[in-house]
């Protein structure tokens, strides 16, 4: 136990909240105060008398004057610590003449005054509707009346009286019991009117092309709305309108567009029901197989462009103002669920903008510089190149995503291509084409939802177009690009043009080994700043080209050839054994009897020690005298 | 491209279920909520379809390798015949080992019971080659090795804790003398996972030798309890590389395909039920070894190949299951995104007749090794592989037999030997770590398995006291209690 208590780090506690939290136990203390006392002073109504003060009225009237303050004060830390909706302004003004008319019962108690008992029943009718707001507050406004809806709209049964003249305290305190089926004749109809609206949803599967969240709004309305809709907000989380569900709750974002098993939208729905995640909860009615498919369906297929603009990240993208703004802003929120930029709305930017690099810190002047460059890369010599047309990229490029699309990285693996995140503290990632099966998918437009998050690609046998290579040349991000032995044969002249790779600043390692590179390649190279190494064995650069490559980027390290293997520098001489004087076994040993056993000597078991041969008995005793030669010599110098 | 409807079975695969999550240890558990941004790539990771059922858990930080070749030479080559040149042992030849090298540290019952312990001085010649150094003698049995020593780091200053081959190859393999760990390459492909989803991410080749050969237990590369996914997959040189890969006479692959897609088909109805992620490993371990049926044979055809890369790698080949035949292929696997190739070497435990023994050898190895270098180097894959070169421990320098001129044994000996890396962010050209004038103890620098594993972890991307797996209610990591980076050892 004290161990337990010395692992807690009471600084970190939040004590404010950890005091509010327990105001849903604290308040029926005084309701029950307040009830008890005015169950002792009712008679007084009708019997004038004194006053009684006798103790268990006092203890009553203390506790009373201490608990009502106290609920009240946690409460109030409450409300300041989240979002309650309408009832809360209510409940707390109520809450607090509550804890005030409290103290005054118990000064009038003391001063023994009259007023005392009007006081009392004056807390005890200021109590009611305190209680029926901070009731609202958990159980939703239409928790009494539930049970009646039906009746009252199918069939006009019963009469109001009933269900006002239940005491709102009694029923507050005891919800569920005494419920009467007979007082509720149409209750059958009801429940078939429920299922022929399921017997509907079942049998008129929306197609997973058309599903839309009209289909899923009366799945949420029926199983979730009820805890998170507008009146009562469960975590803070409301689910009746699509901007409420992508608002998320007090625990983060519960829709991930297009990412069923990162939404908690329908996690929740998958958990086992024993458990606290688990929604609804088990004793709610649970939603069925097919509505939860239906959930995920169309989790899996709206997108971010689907969804309604949140403000933040609305609008295209103005000047570098706002793109350094928003680098600052959003730095070391790459994880972060709050991450505006997670809403997607980066999907429908214009191809032009220049990448940014999502180092933080790059300036301004920088960011402009990459815009310029990449403005004439795309408008200028690319356009005239080979008479080809330049390249249109797909309107979904990306440059500005700070994080890898879900959406994007499993269509790449449903094409079998290798997605690794390059580290823990980044976002960046590796693609890797060797397995790949396209299956006629463009490479372009595989890549280009993630154009600003690839840090490295593979692209090892694959067969990239100008297009292609237009946008990989664009990848702010991508520092190490293999393009090792790329199938060539529908390229011009079967060799690959490096000329849209020209002008990034990002990549500083480059593999072409057995992909053939056309004329110009060596210039394009040359033109690549952060260039630092480049593997070109079998890429076919003339000894002149190469001279050129090693002139002008004196600091790109080149890895051309195979290496030749190196030649010796010395070569030992003949190997000779120095050989001891004599051979040991054939040495005759100067004893006669073994040092350790004093048998007689056999000459096959001779061991050289000093130069002196020593005869041993067996081939067992020179182990003794090698561990302590210095105690046998002396026996032997004895002899 | 947002809007391309996906499959939604192959979606349902994506299921990162909670028992899932919390199956993994308490260690990457954190790791991964370190990448929350990646969260949802992690789910897809969880069902790469093809490979995993476990998620992969990808490097902690930005790895200088992708890949690694481990040659093991099983048996424990001379370290004293290849590469730890000691001249000064040429005037000992035939005199007892002092005590005071020895030290009465224990021997195998193979020479404990030897009445004398002469010194065997190496009858190879070594020559000085290159490096980035003042030169790495190495000896005459390897002169193609001795070629590529400029991209060689040399570490004579290895130790290991066993004495004999079971316990030390285990010990070289899983980072514990105990069988039931898993393997260095399972443990590469449960933190990395494979990147290529045609074949498995952990290969084994295996190569007969020329000498004393020992057993070579499946558990070497067994995955112990990591999911068994992780445990290499052995690629056996004739008709069958893969056991049991083929299809039976009478099978076509239409069969077969429909075969997969009838029993896929109950198994999504079982996975839809169950959400067991085991079901969805099940499927995509079909789905592989159909693909690997299409991908091997490609892999281990060399027709492919040109003549001068054949050349380099010198005769032997053209003739399957050799080690120069292993060692292209394993250039052909790591450049087709195989994490972890494991090549054995069998043979080198030369206790007699060493000198022929070794030649043998060295001789099956050395060209193949020296092209595989090269041919990595040229393609620029040296950069990001890790080639290893080692046995399980080193042998001695006094002889075990008879010693003459020409002929002599050598015992186990874990307390010094020579292993070499190249690539991967290792140093290359230098000679590293120092022993004393026999050979037999280390005087300079020493680097445990541990610290090699660690290191060579370090440069795959992890931190190795935290790629770690919870098995019985602890975690275990490859480098158990041990180990530290070497960072003497990195560029």
């Amino acid at each position: 136990m004290y161990l337990f208590l010395a692992n807690i780090d009471f600084t970190a506690v939040d004590w404010p909240q950890a005091a509010a939290r327990l105001h849903p136990m604290l308040l029926h203390l005084p309701i029950g105060l307040i009830v008890a006392l005015a169950l002792l002073e009712f008679p007084r109504l009708f019997r004038r008398s004194e006053p009684e003060h006798d103790r268990s009225r006092t203890l009553l009237v203390l506790l009373l004057a201490i608990t009502t303050p106290l609920s009240a004060a946690t409460g109030w830390l409450l409300h300041e610590g989240a979002d309650y909706g309408s009832p809360i302004e209510w409940h707390e003004r109520l809450g607090i003449g509550l804890a005030a008319l409290s103290i005054a019962v118990a000064v009038a108690y003391w001063k023994r005054s009259e007023n005392y008992t009007l006081g009392v029943l004056a807390s005890f009718l200021l109590l009611l509707p305190t209680a029926h707001f901070g009731a609202t507050l958990t159980h939703g406004s239409d928790f009494l009346t539930e049970p009646w809806e039906a009746a009252f709209s199918e069939v006009v049964v019963a009469t109001p009286e009933e269900s006002t003249n239940e005491s709102p305290l009694l029923a507050e305190e005891e919800p569920v019991t005494g419920v009467d089926n007979a007082l509720i004749p149409s209750e059958g109809n009801a429940l078939v009117a429920i299922e022929v609206e399921k017997e509907e949803l079942a049998t008129a599967p929306v197609s997973v092309e058309q599903i839309s969240y009209e289909d899923i709004a009366p799945i949420l309305s029926e199983y979730c709305t009820k805890c998170h809709g507008e009146r009562k907000r469960k975590a803070r989380l409301a689910l009746n309108t699509l901007e409420a569900i992508l608002a998320g709750g007090e625990h983060g974002e519960v829709l991930v567009p297009g990412d069923p098993s990162a939404s908690k939208l329908f996690t929740y729905l998958q958990e086992p029901l024993d458990t606290d995640e688990h929604m609804p909860p088990s004793e709610k009615p649970q939603p069925p197989a097919f509505a939860m498919e239906q959930i995920e369906q169309w989790i899996l297929k709206v997108t971010a462009d689907q969804l309604p603009t949140v403000p933040v990240s609305t609008g295209i993208l103005a000047p570098s103002e706002e793109r350094s703004t928003r680098t600052r802003g959003s730095r070391g929120s790459w994880r972060g669920s709050d991450d505006p930029l997670r809403t997607g709305l980066d999907f429908q930017r214009s191809p032009t903008f220049v990448p940014f690099a999502l180092d933080p810190d790059l300036s301004i002047a920088d960011l402009v510089t990459a815009y310029e460059g990449n403005l004439k890369r795309l408008d200028g010599p690319l356009s005239s190149a080979a008479g080809q047309a330049t390249p249109e990229l797909p309107i979904t490029t990306d440059f500005f995503a700070t994080s890898a699309d879900p959406v994007s990285v499993a269509t790449l693996r449903q094409h079998r291509v290798h997605v690794e995140s390059i580290g823990e503290n980044t976002p960046l990632l590796w693609l890797d084409f060797t397995a790949a099966s396209l299956d006629g998918a463009q490479l372009t437009e595989l890549l280009a939802p993630l154009a600003s998050v690839i840090g490295e690609l593979t692209l090892f046998g694959q067969n990239p177009n100008a297009r292609d290579m237009t946008l990989i040349g664009m990848m702010p991000n991508l520092a190490h690009l293999d393009l090792r032995e790329l199938d060539l044969t529908s390229q011009p002249n079967r060799s690959l043009s490096l000329r849209p790779l020209q002008g990034s600043t990002s990549i500083s390692s480059l593999n072409l080994s057995s992909t053939e590179i056309g004329e110009g390649g060596p210039y394009s190279l040359a033109l690549l700043p952060n260039l630092k190494r480049a593997h070109v064995w079998g890429s076919h650069i003339s000894e002149p080209n190469l001279a050129f490559l090693a002139r002008e980027r004196p600091d790109l390290v080149l890895v051309g050839a195979s290496p030749e293997p190196g030649q010796p520098l010395d070569v030992e001489p003949e190997v000779t054994f120095l050989k001891p004087v004599g051979d040991p076994m054939a040495e005759t040993p100067e004893n006669a009897t073994c040092p350790v056993t004093s048998d007689p000597v056999d000459p096959a078991f001779t061991v050289l020690f000093e130069g002196r041969t020593i005869g041993f008995c067996c081939p067992n005793c020179p182990k003794p005298f090698q561990e302590d030669p210095q105690k046998y010599l002396a026996i032997l110098d004895a002899q | 491209m947002q809007n391309t409807p996906l499959d939604p079975l192959a979606e349902r695969k994506l299921l990162l279920n909670r028992r899932h999550f919390f199956g993994l240890s308490a260690g990457a558990f954190g790791s991964l909520l370190g990448r929350a941004s990646l969260g949802s790539l992690l789910a897809g990771e969880a069902a790469r379809g093809a490979t995993l059922g476990q998620p992969a858990l990808g490097p902690h930080f930005p790895a200088k390798a992708k890949r690694v070749i481990y040659m093991h030479m099983e048996g424990g080559p001379s370290q004293l015949d290849l590469f730890d040149y000691k001249p000064g042992l040429r005037n000992r030849y035939d005199q007892d080992l002092p005590e005071s090298i020895r030290n009465g540290q224990r021997l195998t019952g193979m020479t404990s019971g030897q009445a004398r312990f002469p010194v065997a001085p190496s009858m190879f010649r070594f020559s000085r080659y290159p490096n980035s150094q003042d030169g790495a003698w190495v000896s005459e049995a390897m002169p193609h090795t001795g070629g590529v020593a400029r991209d060689l780091c040399i570490i004579r200053s290895m130790h290991t804790e066993a004495i004999n081959h079971e316990p030390a190859i285990t010990f070289f393999q899983t980072g514990v003398q105990q069988p039931g760990r898993p393997s260095f390459g399972s443990w590469a492909s449960y933190g990395l996972g494979s990147a290529n989803e045609n074949l498995p991410a952990f290969v084994v080749l295996i190569s007969q030798g020329f000498g004393n050969t020992q057993a070579l237990s499946e558990r070497f590369w067994g995955s112990g309890f990591l999911d068994g996914q992780h445990q290499g997959c052995k690629i056996r040189s004739g008709d069958s590389p893969v056991l049991y890969l083929n299809n039976p006479d009478g099978i076509t692959r239409p069969t077969r395909r429909r075969m997969l897609d009838l029993v896929g088909a109950l198994n999504e109805k079982e996975a839809a039920r169950t959400h067991d992620p085991e079901v969805a490993t099940r499927i995509a371990q079909y789905e592989m070894a159909y693909r690997m049926q299409m991908s091997v044979p490609e892999l281990t055809d060399f027709s492919g190949e040109s003549e001068e890369t054949l050349a380099m790698y010198g005769p032997e080949v053209r003739k399957p299951g050799t080690f120069a035949a292993n060692c292209l292929l394993a250039r052909r696997l790591a450049e087709r995104g195989v994490r972890f190739v494991q090549l054995y070497m069998r043979g080198w435990d030369a206790h007699n007749n060493l000198p022929k023994e070794l030649r043998d050898q060295a001789g099956a190895v050395d060209q193949p090794q020296a092209a595989l270098i090269r041919d990595l180097s040229r393609r620029g894959l040296l950069d990001d592989t890790i080639v290893l070169w080692s046995g399980e421990f080193g042998r001695t320098v006094y002889s075990q037999g008879t010693l003459t001129e020409t002929n002599y044994g050598r015992d186990h000996h874990p307390r010094a030997f020579t292993s070499w890396v190249a690539g991967g962010g290792f140093k290359p050209g230098i000679v590293f770590g120092e022993t004393d004038d026999f050979g037999y103890n280390i005087i300079r620098d020493p680097v445990s398995v541990h610290d090699l594993h660690a290191t060579m972890l370090n440069q795959l991307g992890f931190d190795h006291t935290r790629l770690t797996h919870r098995s019985q209610g602890r975690d275990f990591r490859l480098t158990d209690v041990g180990g530290r980076v070497m960072h003497e050892l990195l560029i």
